[in-house]
């Protein structure tokens, strides 16, 4: 069983490739649960609504054509967001996730404690979802 | 239709200096790229000939 370390993810966020200024990445993949027990039956289940959640931390920059000028203009807009496990090509061991029509809904510019790094935490949700392999 | 040329190399969808259509463009938010300075939109041939006609 192979143990894969993330060394360098792809990230890109409205078409633009940002992933040099991120730490973290994750995204959630869900379709929710739908109740359908009935009388006589034990709890049953049925697939509901996709629901979509892409969560990036961003070392802030605030030049031009960085983090911060890519960022702003998202916030309460969609857009699309692609994932990858590595920057290299496409292929059935290194899948692109791509969401359109994800949502973002803010953005903090300004955040870090004195000393630290100062970051952005950016959290997508909602938009489909399609994984391409080839 | 509206073309954009790609102004940085940060854009994964073109090269610098090359123009895309919206259909190039699709599930990009195109506004929020060029007031981020990525893309500029590029006036059409069709736009520039139609007020070349109204101005005759």
């Amino acid at each position: 069983m192979a143990a894969i370390v993330l060394k360098n993810a792809y990230i890109t966020i409205n078409g633009v490739t940002l992933s040099d200024r991120a730490n973290s990445v994750s995204l959630t993949y869900e379709i929710e649960s739908v109740e359908a027990t009935v009388f006589g039956g034990n709890r049953s289940f049925v697939g509901g609504l996709q629901n979509i959640a892409v969560e990036v931390e961003f070392l802030q920059d605030f030049a031009a054509l960085e983090t911060e000028a890519t960022i702003f203009p998202l916030v309460g807009t969609q857009t699309s967001v692609i994932i990858a496990p590595d920057g290299g090509a496409v292929s059935a061991t290194n899948p692109f996730y791509t969401v359109t029509g994800t949502y973002l809904a803010s953005h903090t510019p300004v955040a870090a404690a004195v000393g630290e790094l100062a970051m952005t935490s950016l959290s997508f949700t909602g938009g489909t979802l399609v994984k391409t392999t080839s | 239709m509206t073309t954009y040329k790609v102004l940085s190399n940060r854009f994964a969808l073109g090269e610098i200096g090359k123009t895309l259509d919206s259909d190039a463009l699709d599930g990009c938010n195109i506004e929020a790229a060029i007031e981020a300075g990525h893309l500029a939109e590029v006036s059409s041939k069709i736009k520039k000939e139609i007020m070349e006609e109204t101005e005759k």
